[in-house]
């Protein structure tokens, strides 16, 4: 379970929000009311306050990158650093199965960075970190840039993924993606969680 | 072999036609050229007359003191030309202390044991040589070192996405910088390597030439630009590396982040 006890930085109030394993919690809010930084902070990317636990160990008993392996954020644009696809991918026999289910060509590997669109190379964001097999994953956006199709794609993988009992917090602008999807969902403004669905956070 | 021939002041006034020549082009094609050629110019001559006045008297006075406050002087005009040559910087006592410090480390370090090993001038500190070898070690350094520092505060800059997701894929801030620190590093060995690569060929350095015109044997010029250069090169990568290091360090945190919020808000 990921426990976040009064997490807060210049941007956002103190925050809290338990999501158990294989639960997919959504949080929408306006644009700047601190969604995607409050993501940021759970995997500890700008400095914070509060703190954070995943199955009862406080991530500060680990190094951050450790954390990060364990607690996966996707964020709403992906960084590229090489020319090569598969210069920013670990081989693992998922890997394959994963790029069927985004409906990625299976040579996409051996492309240029340089010639992905949009969606492709959002798409390969989600494949890249699922890759890693996360306990959490914390989704900034996830199909604000892809059609129809692929975002059924990407929801069907979400959904998979908590099945298998990854924690999901999902941000989205869209609300029937949050109905589709989400076990609960919160309304972030003003700094504080507004619930929408599945009754008071308890965090 | 001819001796040494001495230069008037008029055969100076002659070679700033050259100068004036450039501005007259400057001004009927409306460049906007020639009153930052005339400024610099100017400058130029009027530094260069201070530094010999200032020269001939630290050479009288001799003192270890005085030679030490000098070079001093010299290492932080060089860490204000570093500081303001980035057009990203470090916030605050950073921005200036990384690039200065380790500039004036490496070159002290390496001025330091040259005099003391391969030189040795009576007493070893002698300003005569001292300085002139610090100046030359230093300002090289300067270049490779603000180079580099430009380099990895851009880049860092403009490559953050790519940095961050990197972080978020689970490597600390060495592995996920690294690339970036490559980086900065050609950019500030490019000019000591490229330097060395056409010397002879396609460039007669300054010191050596100025040697060869003052009487000195082609061979014991060649064999002291040899000498500068290593030292050079030396100085350079022991700031670079270590300017390069610190300041990707001081951008990051013990939490593996990226830390541009350290860098001066540019406007």
């Amino acid at each position: 379970m990921l426990e976040i006890k009064s997490l807060s930085n210049e941007i956002f109030a103190p925050l809290s929000l338990r999501v158990k394993r294989g639960e997919i919690v959504a949080i929408h809010g306006a644009s700047g009311s601190g969604k995607s930084v409050f993501l940021r902070a759970i995997v500890d990317l700008d400095p914070n306050e509060g703190e954070v636990f995943l199955d009862g160990v406080e991530r500060s008993n680990m190094p951050a990158n450790i954390w990060r392996s364990k607690v996966a954020m996707i964020p709403a644009q992906t960084g590229w650093w090489a020319d090569e696809v598969a210069e920013h991918f670990e081989k693992t026999n998922q890997l394959d199965e994963l790029l069927k289910a985004l409906d990625l060509p299976s040579n996409i590997l051996t492309w240029l960075v340089s010639r992905l669109s949009t969606g492709e190379r959002h798409r390969l964001g989600i494949a890249r970190a699922i890759n890693l097999k996360p306990q959490v994953l914390l989704l900034d956006e996830p199909t604000a840039a892809l059609d129809k199709k692929a975002t059924i794609l990407v929801e069907d993988l979400v959904n998979m993924q908590a099945k298998n009992g990854v924690a999901i917090v999902l941000v989205t602008h869209d609300e029937d993606q949050a109905k589709r999807l989400a076990n609960r969902s919160f309304l972030l403004k003003n700094g504080e969680f507004h619930s929408l669905k599945g009754g008071v956070d308890n965090g | 072999m001819a001796d040494y021939i001495s230069l008037s002041y008029w055969d100076l006034a002659f070679a700033a036609i050259f100068i004036l020549l450039n501005g007259a082009i400057s001004i009927a094609f409306k460049l906007g050229l020639a009153k930052k050629l005339f400024i610099v110019a100017t400058r130029m001559v009027v530094q260069l007359s201070i530094v010999a006045l200032l020269l001939k008297a630290i050479f009288s006075i001799s003192s270890p003191w005085l030679t030490a406050l000098v070079a001093l002087a010299m290492g932080l005009f060089a860490g204000r030309e570093i500081w303001a040559r980035q057009e990203k910087k470090l916030a605050g006592f950073w921005g200036y202390s990384i690039g200065a410090g380790t500039m004036m480390f490496a070159g002290f370090f390496v001025t330091i044991v040259a005099l003391n090993t391969q030189i040795q001038p009576d007493p070893w500190w002698n300003p005569q040589f001292a300085l002139p070898l610090f100046g030359m070690i230093l300002g090289n350094t300067m270049t490779g070192v603000s180079l580099a520092l430009d380099s990895l505060t851009s880049t860092l800059n403009r490559e953050r996405i790519a940095i961050e997701a990197r972080l978020l894929l689970g490597f600390n801030r060495w592995q996920a910088l690294l690339p970036f620190i490559r980086q900065a590093l050609r950019a500030g060995f490019m000019p000591i390597i490229n330097a060395m690569a056409a010397m002879g060929i396609v460039s007669l350095p300054g010191m050596m030439t100025g040697q060869i015109l003052s009487g000195v044997d082609p061979a014991e010029a060649v064999k002291y630009q040899i000498l500068i250069l290593l030292l050079i090169g030396g100085a350079t990568g022991l700031g670079v590396i270590g300017a390069t290091l610190l300041s990707a360090y001081r951008l990051s945190d013990e939490r593996d982040r990226l830390r541009l919020d350290r860098l001066k808000a540019t406007k």
